[in-house]
């Protein structure tokens, strides 16, 4: 519809809302939330919620070019056309109030020829600058301001007509550029009455226009030197370009370009993001997508040039590095595809312009008419942390995280593991006690399990298992009657005593019975008929004791039933044969499934392994199997990998929530659970324990009394040191013990006397760093008011290298 | 849609982080007490929690001439140590030390030394990230060029030290890495993945190019540690993903027996790699539904969500990597928890509210609703 004709779209720099598009026709458009236009308004929507009605539109035949004022007392947007003539006129689109008496005036150049372009200075809101075609005569930019001119015509406000015919027409403020072209001018906006010019096809003139009698011009040569324009937040940075090319300037060093971006296609438009530093977009011939250029600078010159505020905080850590960075700024560059929603637009894009205020905001216009409120969205970083803080980046150098009562809500296994570890579960002393804490039906009966298979082995009814929480497979492994019966009243124990009675043989009317037996709701009534009508079956040919080759199976099939009634149902009724089949079936499903019930066949055994492998990789319940491992596992089924990667990746979720406590609970029961069976010989017995071994031989300091040695060693120490039972040399080899780098003392064991540990005072302790050590208690005090290491002779900054207190 | 009710609307907190320019990443430490941001504006900054849900500026400086892309933290057994990359080329390594000038009382403010600056890079240093502390203290970088290079310190002691141990070419363009947390290294050998943000304009000449690899032109590799040769190689590569990658993660592993990565791509991808064991590699005719690429792993897409209209950005884990936080176009993030059995959901959408667009920007509300989807249809969750 529009193709092939040019287009331009402008914000209103005062107007945040307002913008016009100028093709064939210059339009104003209002934009407005979809919700709140007037139902009979027809709009164009340009963004699932916003939509933009035309306030007024005229013809455009004969403009050159457009720019809106940033004269703020301006109801409506005054718009300044240039025409072919040369002539500019400042005009509404729509008839309103008009307070400086603008609209409506005209600049005429002395000579008419192509008006090329016009340009608002956004900090002097009244001065235009318009560049014009050349004239060997003439000049070709001058320089209007609007406001002087209509002083003359309130003068003349009486003589309606004079203000053409005026004898006088309005002078320009100032000319430059005699008999030379100037293609394009625009305003550096963020440092006073610099103007930019692009001119001849060959040079960008930069005129310093505070002193007008004497106006200072920077300039440099170059092709590319259409569509200037400055970096309204950096006054040095600017942009051209030319052909396929765009070159970024510094103007403080203008001989050559900072950059050359080199494009696929002939660059139409550039502009700078008003709102973002460095950001610079442009829009090539035929395109569908914007370029983003990301000027990145790598010289530190930018530190000026933020201002970079003289914080405390700030930057002692960057020695001045004179390393040279010749490198200078790069670039990087993204592809952006305006378009509404997830149908990005498939036409090319004609025209585009940055909202003035709001970040990173633009207008698009498509060949194919469509109009495009697009929002340039930042990249936003997320990240987790281990108190389930949830960060990411807002816009506008802001992180966000969500508070505590989100996580609640969102009750992830995460959050309800460190609920469970906070109120010890798992570490209780009696496993069913675990069984409240975790607030789950599955766990619940994991740990009531558990706990009854453990008093059972201890009580001898289950014997010969070589797991201390044998489940049923294991029970009946054995396969003496007997003992199965005996289990069903065990483990079993909450069976309901169900006593059925049959009251008739009529063949027909129990088959009626079976048949109707699926639409029942409840699960044991079912079970019930088809456990009749099993019976019955099998009791036809009047041989009472073949009961066993009835076919339980739709019985044993009601998998609604509990597992322990199917169970025990299979225990009572099956043949030893097929009950190890049922069980075997039955626990590999449950284990296929991670189906927590099935702990009952399996118990604490291998297979019980594979099952809470399967759990935690449904649920992420890593926390459960670590602590059921540590409290009822053997320590052969401890060796395992899976059972070893749960205790690891447990403990490091402990750590990271700095819950040494429950990590030390855990420790504990693991090394009984490894050191119980594994007798002293087992390698994970004193795995984790910790000694302090005597730097001259090698030996333990503390493992000297009692049996191993006999009294003769103490004997030869002096009787005082014998007495305090504290040793301060090695009992091995008698060599002296370190000295506290405090009070200069040797370091008791403290464990020496035999009777239990030291006080937590006269721990050795010593910085990992330096490796200087002294008690507790004086290293504390002493780091309380110093963070240097106490020896003298040591610069070690030991009390900084643990993360800094919070309180 | 789920009905806005006061239960299901979160207040978020905003900390004013005065970054100049955009926020590249947030990095928390072990215990999640301590914050790092780095940002455009070549600086870097820590946030301490107070522990009450406060964060105090602790330090800020500049880090590198050019934008900083990353900044991750070592495991605290090293110290208070981090390392950021940046477009400068270079990856540096930041220690914490007290603030020498300060006397005793005046012990909060804390001063970052570099201990080292990682020269080795021709282009821009892209990702940065500590191996496993089971590894010892490891350092991985990528930069745009395709190099993977991983340093060590051989003394843990001594930052300022580290040995470029392996250099590993990719020849595409890589744009982040993720090392597998797995805890057991019996089960797994020290294992990478890496993203590549090749577009893929150039496809068939890619192709042509990485003769060795030519059955596969996907953008995720998995790189594997060998004890017995001593070198990383590329053992999978995974075709699954043929969209430039913005962003990946590992989850953490947790006892699970397979590993789950976070692509972040044209959509949210979580790929669940699940090693065969050796037996059926020695028979490579099992190897079924992997792409035909190796026969390591299994690999299979469990979820792949398209919510975030066109690009996603940013993938993270929880730490239990039961959900899985992501943020794309929409300028949204997205929540994603994992259900019983593997099925993934999305549970929270939260928005940045829109600067200044409907309220004057003076009058700015710093504050962002979230709403939880139905869980029944999370099909039908709007955009916000």
């Amino acid at each position: 519809m529009m193709s092939g004709v040019k287009l331009d779209v402008l914000w209103s720099p005062v107007h945040h809302d307002k913008f016009i598009i100028w093709g064939p026709d210059i339009t104003l458009y209002e934009v407005a939330r979809i919700k709140e236009i007037e139902k009979k308004t027809t709009f164009t929507p340009i963004s699932p919620t916003k939509g933009a009605t035309v306030v007024a539109s005229q013809s455009a035949s004969g403009v050159r070019c457009v720019d809106i004022s940033a004269i703020s007392e301006q109801p409506e947007p005054l718009l300044a056309l240039g025409y072919a003539s040369g002539k500019v006129t400042l005009t509404t689109l729509k008839q309103t109030y008009d307070p400086l008496g603008l609209v409506g005036r005209e600049f005429v150049p002395r000579f008419p020829r192509l008006c090329n372009s016009v340009s608002w200075s956004h900090t002097e809101t009244s001065m235009l600058a318009v560049a014009m075609e050349k004239h060997r005569s003439d000049h070709c930019i001058l320089l209007w301001d609007v406001s002087r001119g209509t002083m003359q015509v309130d003068e003349a406000k009486g003589t309606e007509s004079s203000s053409h015919s005026s004898t006088e027409p309005i002078k320009p403020l100032a000319e430059m550029g005699l008999s030379e072209t100037a293609h394009s001018v625009s305003w550096s906006n963020s440092s006073s009455r610099t103007l930019l010019a692009s001119m001849n096809l060959k040079y960008i003139k930069i005129f310093d226009l505070r002193d007008l009698s004497n106006k200072g011009v920077n300039m440099t040569t170059t092709r590319y030197c259409h569509g200037v324009c400055a970096d309204p937040l950096n006054p040095w940075q600017i942009a051209s370009r030319g052909e396929n090319v765009i070159c970024v300037w510094d103007a403080r060093a203008f001989e050559k370009p900072l950059l050359t971006l080199l494009n696929q296609k002939p660059v139409v438009n550039i502009q700078w993001c008003p709102t973002r530093r460095n950001l610079l977009m442009s829009l090539q011939r035929d395109s569908t997508t914007l370029r983003l250029h990301d000027i990145q600078q790598t010289n530190s010159d930018c530190k000026n040039a933020f201002n970079a505020p003289d914080n405390v905080l700030t930057a002692t850590a960057v020695e001045a590095e004179f390393e040279e960075y010749s490198r200078g700024p790069s670039v990087i560059e993204r592809d952006l595809t305006p378009g509404q929603g997830s149908t990005p637009s498939t036409h090319p894009v004609v025209a585009f312009g940055w909202h003035p205020a709001h970040e990173a905001r633009l207008v698009a216009v498509c060949s194919s008419g469509a109009i495009v409120d697009y929002t340039v969205c930042e990249r936003v970083t997320v990240s987790w942390g281990g108190r389930e803080g949830l960060v990411w980046s807002g816009g506008g150098g802001q992180l966000r995280l969500m508070r505590d009562d989100f996580y609640a809500t969102i009750r992830d296994i995460s959050y309800v593991m460190k609920r469970r570890a906070n109120s010890d579960y798992g570490l209780k002393p009696d496993l069913w006690q675990n069984a409240d804490l975790a607030d789950d039906d599955a766990l619940s009966g994991l740990w009531h399990f558990l706990a009854l298979s453990k008093s059972l082995v201890e009580d001898g009814c289950i014997r010969n298992s070589p797991w201390r929480h044998p489940g049923v497979r294991t029970a009946v492994r054995g396969g003496d009657a007997a003992y199965r019966s005996e289990m069903v009243h065990s483990m079993l124990q909450d069976l309901p005593n169900r006593r059925v009675t049959m009251y008739s043989e009529e063949r027909l009317w129990r088959e009626a019975l079976a048949a109707g037996a699926p639409a029942l709701p409840d699960a044991y009534l079912r079970a019930l008929l088809h456990f009749l009508a099993a019976s019955a079956t099998a009791l036809l040919p009047h041989h009472p004791h073949h009961q066993h080759t009835a076919d339980y199976t739709d019985v044993l099939n009601e998998t609604e039933m509990r597992l322990e009634d199917r169970v025990a149902f299979a225990c009572i009724y099956l043949s030893d044969t097929k009950l190890q089949e049922y069980l075997k079936q039955t626990c590999d499903t449950l284990v296929e499934q991670g189906d927590l019930s099935g702990i009952l066949l399996t118990g604490a055994s291998p297979e019980g392994i594979a099952l809470l492998q399967r759990w935690v990789e449904n649920t992420g319940d890593v926390q459960s199997a670590a602590l059921v491992a540590a409290r009822c596992f053997t320590a052969e089924l401890l060796k395992d990998p899976r059972v070893q990667n749960w205790l690891d990746s447990y403990r490091n979720l402990l750590d990271s929530w700095q819950l040494w406590w429950a990590r030390c609970a855990l420790d504990t029961w693991v090394a009984a659970g490894a050191g119980a069976a594994g007798g002293a010989g087992g390698e994970f017995a004193g795995a984790r324990h910790v000694c302090v071994a005597c730097t001259y031989c090698g030996k333990s300091v503390a493992a000297t009394h009692g049996h191993n040695r006999p009294r003769v060693a103490f004997a030869r120490l002096p009787p005082p040191a014998a007495k305090m039972k504290q040793v301060s040399s090695c009992p091995n080899c008698r060599k002296p013990l370190p000295r506290c780098g405090v009070c200069s003392l040797q370091l008791g064991t403290g464990s020496g006397g035999g009777g239990g540990g030291a006080q937590f005072g006269r721990w050795f302790s010593w910085c990992v760093a330096c490796r200087h050590a002294g008690h507790a208690t004086h290293l504390l005090e002493w780091f309380k008011e110093h963070t240097e290491c106490p020896v003298s002779s040591c610069n070690c900054q030991c009390s900084t290298l643990d993360p800094p207190d919070r309180f | 849609m789920g009905e806005l009710t006061a239960t299901n609307m979160f207040e978020s907190q905003t900390i004013f982080a005065d970054h100049k320019d955009l926020i590249h990443d947030v990095a928390y430490d072990f215990y999640g007490e301590r914050m790092a941001t780095c940002s455009s504006d070549q600086y870097v900054k820590i946030w301490d929690s107070d522990g009450k849900g406060g964060w105090k500026l602790t330090g800020s400086w500049k880090a590198h001439h050019g934008s900083v892309w990353k900044v991750t933290w070592a495991h605290p057994e090293f110290g208070q140590v981090i390392a950021t990359c940046s477009f400068d080329r270079t990856a540096a390594i930041w220690e914490e030390v007290g603030d020498t000038a300060a006397s005793g009382s005046e012990k909060g403010l804390r001063t970052w030394l570099k201990r080292s600056n990682l020269v080795d890079s021709r282009t821009s240093v892209t990702d940065v990230k500590f191996g496993p502390k089971h590894l010892g203290l490891l350092l991985v970088t990528c930069s745009a060029d395709g190099i993977i290079r991983i340093y060590e310190a051989p003394d843990v002691m001594n930052l300022a030290q580290w040995t470029l141990q392996h250099e590993i070419p990719t020849k595409v363009s890589v744009s982040c890495l993720s090392w597998n947390p797995s805890l057991s290294r019996v089960v797994n050998p020290p294992m990478l993945a890496v993203g590549s943000d090749e577009p893929n304009t150039t496809n068939a000449a890619a192709n042509v190019q990485t003769d060795k690899a030519t059955t596969c032109n996907g953008k995720v590799f998995i790189y594997e540690y060998s004890d017995v040769s001593r070198r990383w190689t590329r053992t999978e590569c995974i075709s699954w993903v043929q969209e430039p990658v913005n962003d990946l993660a590992f989850a953490p592993n947790l006892g699970r027996s397979f590993h789950l990565l976070a692509v972040a791509t044209k959509d949210v991808r979580i790929i669940k790699i699940e090693p065969i064991p050796e037996s059926g590699a020695v028979g490579a005719v099992g190897a079924v539904g992997n792409g035909g690429c190796g026969s390591r792993f299994k690999c299979e897409v469990v979820a792949a969500f398209e919510e975030h209209s066109s690009c996603v950005w940013r993938v993270a884990w929880n730490l239990t990597g039961t959900l899985l936080a992501s943020s794309g176009d929409d300028t949204c993030v997205r929540l994603w928890k994992m259900q019983y059995l593997n099925q993934w959901k999305c549970v929270a959408v939260l928005k940045n509210e829109r600067v200044g667009e409907d309220s004057p920007p003076s009058g700015r509300v710093h504050t962002t609703y979230m709403r939880l989807a139905p869980m029944a249809n999370p099909a039908i969750m709007h955009r916000h």
